[in-house]
This record gives C-alpha cells, sequence and structure tokens, in this order.
C-alpha cells in the first residue's frame, strides 16, 4: 500500500529528471542509481538492483528542529508562537493536522524552555486537536497527567512527548491517514522555521540561527517529495503545497560549496565518529529575508 | 456489499500488518535506542527477499546520532547501508552482529539509508514479505 503510494512519485522522478538541474533533482536522482557500489557490494548480486526500492523522505520532528533552535542560544519569545486560541476554531480535518503540527512545534519550544505554565497551555490546544482528528486514544488527559508529573524534568517531557508523537504517525500509517500524518510534519516544519526566522530578526547577530534557517535548504525538498505522495484538497494545495514549491525556489538561491575541513581539532581529536562531507552554504542576508517573508505569509494565511 | 466486503478485507489486512509491523518495531528496534531520542523520522517497511528499501532524511551538525536496523526474522541476512547524497558509501552493517550504527555529521547533510533483504538460500514458491526498520535516534 505505501509502495502503491510512491510509485507514482518515482516514476515522476525518473521522468523530470532531465529538465530539471537543481541540487535538490540531482540527490534525488541519485537515489535511483547505483553508480558508486562497492566490490563489497558487488559481491552480494542477490539483491536485483533492477526492483526499485521504496523510498521514504522523512522531515525531522519538531522536537528535533526546536531543540537546534534552542541550541543557538536565543531567548524565549512567547509572542511569536502561532495565536492560542486559534486552536477552538472551526477547522477541517486537514488544516486541524497541519494546526497540530503548528502547536506540536510551539510546545517543544516552551518545553525546551522550561515554560510550565506555557507548556500546559500549549498541551492543552495539542490535546483538544488531536482529539478532532480521532488521535484521543494517544494524546489525551493521561498524556498531560505524565507532563505535568514531570514539568521540572525537560528530558523526561521530551521523552514522553517523543513517544506520543512516534504513536500518533504509526497510528495513521496504519489507519491510510498518511496523509494526515504528512500535513502535521508539514505544519510542524513550516511553525519550526517561522520561529527560526522571528529569532534571527530579533537577534540579528546570532549567526548560528541564520545557519539552520540555511540548514533548512535540506530539509524543504524531502518535505516537498512528502507532500507530493497525496493528493489533496484545492485549499490544502493553495495554501500549503504551491507556495512551499515556491519557498523551496528561495532556498535553491542557497548555494552547496564542498570544502575539505582543515582544523584537527574538528576532526582528529573527536571521540565521536564524523561522518559525510563538509558543506558551506552560501547565502546572503537578502535570501534570509526572503525566506522570511515567504514562510511568514504562508503562517498568515493559516492563521486566517 | 460483496465489493465493500473484500474492501474492507483488503483495508483490514494492511491495517493488521501495519500493526505487526509497529509492534515489531516497537519491540524489537526500539529498546536499541538506549538514550538517544526518536527522531520522528518514521522509518518502517514490509519487503521481501532481494529487495531493498530507501530512506532519504536530513541529519543536523551538532547532534549525535544512532541507527538501529532491524528486521523480522524471517528474512535472513538483512543488512543497512548509510550514503551520502551522492550515493558514496559512508557505512555497511553487512557482516557485523549489531546493526546499530553512532555518528555525528560533519556538517547538516542529506543521507541516504538503504535496508537489504538479500534473496533466501533456499527461495519458497510462497512470496515472503517481513517486516524491517531503520530507526533514527538523537541526543544533544
Amino acid at each position: 500500500m505505501f509502495r502503491n503510494q510512491l510509485y507514482p512519485l518515482i516514476i515522476a522522478l525518473i521522468l523530470f529528471s532531465g529538465c530539471d538541474n537543481s541540487e535538490t533533482q540531482k540527490e534525488n536522482d541519485n537515489l535511483h542509481q547505483n553508480k558508486s557500489e562497492t566490490s563489497q557490494e558487488k559481491k552480494h548480486k542477490n539483491i536485483s538492483d533492477e526492483k526499485i526500492p521504496a523510498i521514504y523522505f522523512g522531515v525531522p520532528s519538531p522536537m528535533e528542529t526546536t531543540i537546534i533552535l534552542k541550541n543557538s542560544g536565543a531567548q524565549f519569545e512567547e509572542s511569536i508562537m502561532f495565536p492560542l486560541e486559534n486552536h477552538q476554531k472551526e477547522l477541517g480535518q486537514s488544516k486541524t493536522a497541519i494546526y497540530l503540527g503548528i502547536y506540536s512545534t510551539d510546545l517543544n519550544y516552551c518545553i525546551l524552555s522550561s515554560k510550565k505554565e506555557e507548556t500546559l497551555e500549549e498541551l492543552s490546544a495539542v490535546i483538544n486537536l488531536a482529539k478532532e482528528i480521532h488521535l484521543g486514544s494517544v494524546v489525551n488527559e493521561s498524556t498531560k497527567d505524565r507532563i505535568e508529573l514531570n514539568l521540572n524534568n525537560k528530558d523526561s517531557m521530551q521523552v514522553i512527548i517523543a513517544s506520543t508523537f512516534w504513536k500518533m504517525e504509526t497510528v495513521m500509517k496504519e489507519n491510510d491517514r498518511s496523509n494526515l500524518s504528512s500535513l502535521i510534519v508539514a505544519g510542524g516544519w513550516i511553525e519550526g522555521l517561522y520561529l527560526a526566522c522571528e529569532l534571527a530578526k530579533i537577534n540579528p547577530d546570532n549567526s548560528v540561527i541564520q545557519q539552520i534557517i540555511a540548514d533548512q535548504k535540506y530539509t524543504i525538498s524531502n518535505l516537498n517529495e512528502l507532500l507530493k505522495s497525496y493528493a489533496f484538497d484545492a485549499e490544502i494545495n493553495e495554501s500549503i503545497v504551491v507556495p512551499l514549491k515556491y519557498l523551496e525556489k528561495i532556498f535553491d538561491q542557497i548555494k552547496k560549496e564542498e570544502y575539505e575541513e582543515t582544523n584537527s581539532k574538528n576532526k582528529e581529536f573527536s571521540d565521536d565518529l564524523i561522518i559525510g562531507k563538509y558543506f558551506k552554504l552560501k547565502f546572503t542576508p537578502e535570501i534570509i529575508s526572503s525566506i522570511h517573508n515567504s514562510i511568514e505569509s504562508i503562517r498568515n494565511d493559516l492563521n486566517n | 456489499m460483496k465489493q465493500v466486503l473484500i474492501t474492507l478485507s483488503i483495508l483490514f489486512i494492511s491495517s493488521l500488518t501495519y500493526s505487526q509491523c509497529r509492534g515489531f518495531v516497537k519491540q524489537n528496534c526500539e529498546p536499541s535506542l538506549g538514550v538517544y531520542i526518536p527522531t520522528g523520522q518514521l522509518n518502517y517497511t514490509e519487503i521481501s527477499p532481494g529487495s531493498k528499501s530507501e530512506f532519504m532524511l536530513t541529519f543536523y551538525k551538532g547532534q549525535d546520532y544512532r541507527i538501529v536496523a532491524c528486521a523480522d526474522p524471517i528474512l535472513t541476512n538483512v543488512h543497512f547501508t548509510v550514503r551520502d547524497a551522492n550515493r558514496t558509501l559512508i557505512f555497511d552493517s553487512l557482516g557485523q552482529t549489531d546493526l546499530e550504527f553512532d555518528f555525528k555529521v560533519a556538517t547538516t547533510q542529506k543521507l541516504i539509508i538503504s535496508l537489504i533483504a538479500e534473496e533466501l538460500e533456499n527461495p519458497s514458491e510462497e512470496e515472503i514479505e517481513g517486516c524491517v526498520s531503520a530507526m533514527v535516534g538523537f541526543k544533544y
């Protein structure tokens, strides 16, 4: 079933591979190539390469994104969060899922900032929205009780929330509602990027936040690929799908440059295994400003 | 009516399969994450021997990551690879008993995780499918 949903995506990727030379396209094309197979793998020819593998495009959870944001050292700003009263509006299933993602990001932001009262308020919004899309069995008053018991323990709260969201996604996948799950992911990502852009504006000298914004170049292409797997109604297409494609074009202006790490402190003496290549993202304040304007417009539309 | 019943049956079986797969992942993969928090990038599916499943995920600089792969025992010889976005091989668990990999990334980037189930030595005529999963956890 999951694979069936992905076949149109795979076919589309193959068909359009010659039409788009963007980095994203190149990366996605690489999913279908096997040019750098190692000799070790060649020994294991039992795997039939002609079979098209199922592909999943992942997007980091709101929790991971907000943790990175919090690590930038920016102070908590309550005023930049999504208006709390909005969760009481009459919403359709799709918009409820998007709102659930948005409030989940704000919830994580409050948890990481040790804002107890705000955490409980955001959690109430999340519970209310989860109920609306039949996830009441996963996120409910007992979740709130567990959070309340652990209000002084940020780590425990994160474990509870991470486990809850993992269950939410799996329940939706099981019930063939992955389309709504993708909208939760989209809502969470939109809010995370919006918070980052607002914090960058408040803290113009904080280059870490600007880097976090630029790093979303990697994630937006995965998010758009994920959304492409599903058919949404006109309202969602107009308010989310099309504007996110436009936003991806702005991110395409950020160029990726590979470099050799020469600082041995970063490389050789670390106890951790560091993998992958070293990339520098080249961006200007104008690009960051365009990203901010675009994400603000998407979020404002959702707020109406 | 018959068509409705068939459709409902298919939906029920699909749901049951995913439910079983989730149960399997929860029981067999999640504990291996240890202190690492699941990233929420949900990566499990069903594959047959001789096929593979791929996940393209974003990894952020500064985080410690653990990838835990696990597979239904019906699929013998499952291993996983980690490649960069240009498909350069970074890690292959082939021949290792533990299907775990702890790392950090040099800079934020996308990585491709492939779960590979090799052909059975004595393939049966019956079509076999088993649950495979690559769970990603992080700590900070």
